[in-house]
């Protein structure tokens, strides 16, 4: 270790999360000096605290004598700690004017900004920004910021224009930068009478902008080409474009081929309704490199002007997909499909042409460059629907078409899969396939590192559901997929009771994530994490905590009898052997109102979580994280305490809100 | 398929696929600039045995892609083989890093490190004095400014 020049140093320390960086420069005198640069270079703030201790980070005052001035402490003495920083990102909202000025002053040198909202997701509408001291006349080397609220376009405009490589922004704030269009033909002007308001955005020309991210919170308004024609005119760098929340159209089909295509890699259309089939044939020839395509929520356009059907709109999709896209690597699609109660089997085809779609897919004879290696598949098969026909159908052509590929060399290259169904049936019918390859040598999916499955409950609203679903083999996934990386599962029906003790079925599995789903803590989920023996990052969210009633202790019913109320229960993880980079619980709770039936209780509350570490870093720390819920007025509620036990979490996350 | 004769400083010498050897960007370099040569490649910061552990991991991925993803990089995780050829004492495991920065193999360097951070995480600051035999060379003075001036980095 002492032949270790500074820079290897640097690279192992740039490997490690800031707080252990910190205790890296504990160590020695070299060490300290080789973690500056790490340490300060990309920071992270979960709390005020950590901002305030920050910014009140001043150099060791000159009281101390000067014959103690060692290295060390003349090296704090000399080189401010701020100016190290470039990149800062916040996992809290930060309200106060005068800290941002602060921060701006501590540390002038920033180039990128990020805002990382509780499990990323995006918080469009939401003013983080509204108190924000003016970010861009301070740090003027700026190139990445997040989404603006309110500030002045020309507070930024002048200053960043040059230099931003990636724009978050919400239009709705940004009304002058909005035009109605009124270059549409006259005949139009009955479609602004039908909430059709189409118009361009005209942004500041951004040489440099890579990347933009453009949404829409208020005013759905409709896009043409012409708008897109402007955007790419402002930013001729761009290559990625993500559009949330817009309406698209085009005037005038002729005029398509003449426009020249772009270079975009990426293209991102989230809660988008086009409503001409024109579109399709414009986005394909304008862009028609594209590595990356995600499509969620697509919708139909309504308007009368066009007379279309949702068919002739997914066609257009599926022929902009095949045709268009020949560089495809990252194909998304997550559609939401609104079928009548007229709806036959039979149709599954004309509203997505699966088969047309397994052929493209399968197709070794194009000389495609490169196979798909990211495919976010989802449906949405109307449970009710198919068990209210009255001919018994088997609801499993959907899924079967999609598995279908798994037989062919095509599934061999996908990394990434996301299966969402509402229906028993072919859920049952995905179970089938895993499970009658348990015993294959081959397995289904050799290369898949993240499933996401998640099984959304038709019946939601049927108390009794939960009691009488049959539970699943969870652990059939694991067989198949054995370099899986990420499993996410929503679905309250994934876990065997029998396991068999002390195997392992995930040997590469770093990050699980279970959500909206009744499990039990003691046995389901200290059983999975056990078989993960490189477990990483766990989150429960959501997840109704199952409870063995005192009375009988071997019950799988969650439901707790009326007598037993106001009894305490405490569920234990234990999880001795895991070392956690990030543990996040959110919303375990349990409250299911059973009016009906006077025999349960009415409500079983979590009331106390608690982390126990057997390693803890230093003397603060040792304090175990608590959330407790206040709400204590009711003494019949039927208190839970969890209590999860595990050698060491970097980042812990508890957050309790949702009880009520 | 030509091979490359590669010389280590104890003077051994090693002959390997050319392909495997180009992993390294120094040797892929040099037999750029020199062209086809008959003399062995001395490599005067490398020992033999060092030399046989950083060739046998060049071998076994010698058909891996050049990857340049940075997110790829960020990850602590190693790949099952790279671990297993990993656990060596940590002498050599120093050796390795060591020489796979003389030789310019991003990829091995990137293991070597990887395995290091993997050592430091979740330790002490005395942990990992014991883990890798370092003196604490700090006056209490500045060990007490080290630490207050960590706290912001310490909580979360």
């Amino acid at each position: 270790m002492n032949r270790c020049a500074v820079e290897i140093l640097q690279l192992i320390f740039n490997l490690l999360p800031q707080n252990q960086i910190a205790i890296c420069s504990l160590v020695c005198r070299s060490w300290y000096i080789s973690t500056r640069v790490p340490l300060y270079h990309s920071i992270h703030f979960y709390s005020l605290d950590q901002v305030l201790a920050f910014i009140n980070l001043t150099p060791p005052s000159s009281s101390i004598i000067e014959e103690k001035d060692t290295s060390v402490i003349r090296h704090m003495k000399t080189i401010p700690r701020g100016t190290l920083v470039r990149k800062m990102a916040f996992h809290i909202q930060i309200k106060e004017p005068a800290i941002w000025s602060a921060l701006q002053i501590i540390s002038p040198r920033i180039i990128a900004v990020d805002m990382i909202p509780e499990n990323d997701r995006r918080l469009y509408g939401v003013c983080r920004h509204r108190y924000r001291h003016p970010l861009a006349l301070q740090w003027q080397e700026l190139k990445r910021l997040p989404v603006w609220h309110k500030d002045e376009y020309g507070l930024w405009n002048s200053l960043l224009s040059d230099q931003l490589l990636y724009l978050g922004l919400d239009v709705y704030f940004y009304d002058h930068l909005v035009v109605t269009d009124n270059t549409e033909e006259p005949s139009s002007s009955s479609i602004m009478n039908n909430n059709f308001i189409t118009k361009t955005i005209h942004l500041p020309p951004m040489r440099c902008l890579q990347e933009l991210d453009l949404y829409a919170s208020r005013n759905f308004f409709s896009l043409n080409e012409r708008s897109f024609e402007l955007i790419h005119a402002a930013c001729p760098s761009l290559q990625t474009l993500s559009l949330t929340s817009f309406q698209m159209h085009i005037i005038s089909s002729a005029g398509i081929s003449i426009l020249a295509p772009t270079n975009l890699t990426s293209l991102y259309l989230d809660q988008f309704c086009i409503h001409d089939l024109n579109s399709y044939a414009y986005l394909g020839h304008k862009y028609p490199n594209l590595i990356s395509f995600k499509v969620k929520d697509l919708r139909k356009g309504h308007h009368h002007q066009y007379n279309t059907n949702a068919c002739d709109h997914r066609s257009a999709l599926f022929s902009l997909i095949t045709n268009n896209f020949a560089r495809l690597k990252h194909l998304s699609a997550d559609l939401y499909e609104p079928l009548g109660s007229n709806f036959l089997p039979s149709q599954f085809e004309s509203i997505w042409p699966y088969n047309e779609l397994r052929q493209w897919l399968v197709d070794d004879r194009r000389e495609r460059p490169c196979f798909i290696t990211q495919l976010h598949w989802s449906c949405l098969l109307p449970f009710d629907l198919l068990v209210n026909n009255d001919k018994k159908i088997e609801p499993c052509e959907i899924t079967n078409a999609v598995f279908e590929f798994a037989d062919r060399f095509y599934f061999s290259h996908l990394t990434s899969l996301v299966l969402i169904t509402t229906s028993n049936a072919s859920w049952h019918q995905v179970q089938k396939l895993w499970g009658k390859r348990k015993h294959t040598l081959l397995p289904l999916l050799p290369l898949l590192k993240t499933l996401k499955i998640q099984h959304i409950s038709s019946d939601h609203n049927n108390g009794t559901s939960f009691a009488r679903r049959e539970k699943q083999d969870f652990f059939a996934v694991a067989n198949a997929c054995p370099k899986l990386t990420l499993l996410e599962i929503e679905s309250d029906l994934f876990l065997s009771d029998k396991l068999q003790e002390k195997q392992i079925f995930f040997p590469v599995l770093e990050e699980l994530v279970i959500s909206n789903c009744m499990v039990s803590l003691e046995q389901n989920v200290t059983m999975v994490c056990q078989t993960c023996p490189r477990l990483k990052r766990l989150s429960l969210n959501n997840v109704q905590c199952q409870l063995q009633s005192p009375s009988a202790p071997s019950s799988s019913s969650s439901f707790i009898p009326t007598k037993e109320s106001g009894y305490c229960f405490m569920l234990q993880v234990d999880l001795p052997l895991l070392s956690l980079d990030y543990l996040g619980l959110s919303n375990l709770w349990y409250e299911r109102m059973m009016a009906s039936d006077q025999r349960y209780t009415r409500r079983v509350a979590v009331n106390d979580v608690k982390v126990n570490q057997e390693k803890t870093r230093n003397m603060e720390n040792q304090n175990a994280v608590y959330h407790r819920c206040t709400n204590q007025d009711d003494s019949t509620i039927t208190q839970v305490f969890v209590l999860i036990n595990c050698r060491y979490v970097e980042r812990l996350n508890i957050n309790q809100e949702k009880y009520k | 398929m030509s091979n490359v004769r590669l010389l280590s400083s104890d003077n051994e010498e090693f002959v390997v696929q050319k392909e495997v050897a180009e992993r390294s960007v120094l040797i892929k370099n040099m037999l750029e600039d020199v062209g086809e040569t008959d003399s062995a490649i001395p490599l005067p910061n490398v020992t033999a045995k060092v030399l046989k552990k950083v060739i046998e991991w060049c071998d076994h991925h010698s058909s891996d892609p050049v990857t340049t993803d940075e997110t790829e990089r960020r990850t602590t995780d190693i790949d099952e083989w790279d671990q297993k050829f990993m656990e060596v004492d940590q002498e050599t495991l120093f050796d390795i890093i060591l020489a796979a920065n003389y030789l310019d193999i991003k990829p091995l360097l990137d293991v070597g490190c990887k395995t290091v951070a993997n050592m430091i995480k979740g330790k002490t600051a005395e942990e990992i004095r014991k883990i890798f035999n370092i003196v604490n060379d700090f006056t209490p003075e500045e060990e007490a400014q080290i630490r207050k001036e960590n706290e912001w980095a310490e909580d979360r």
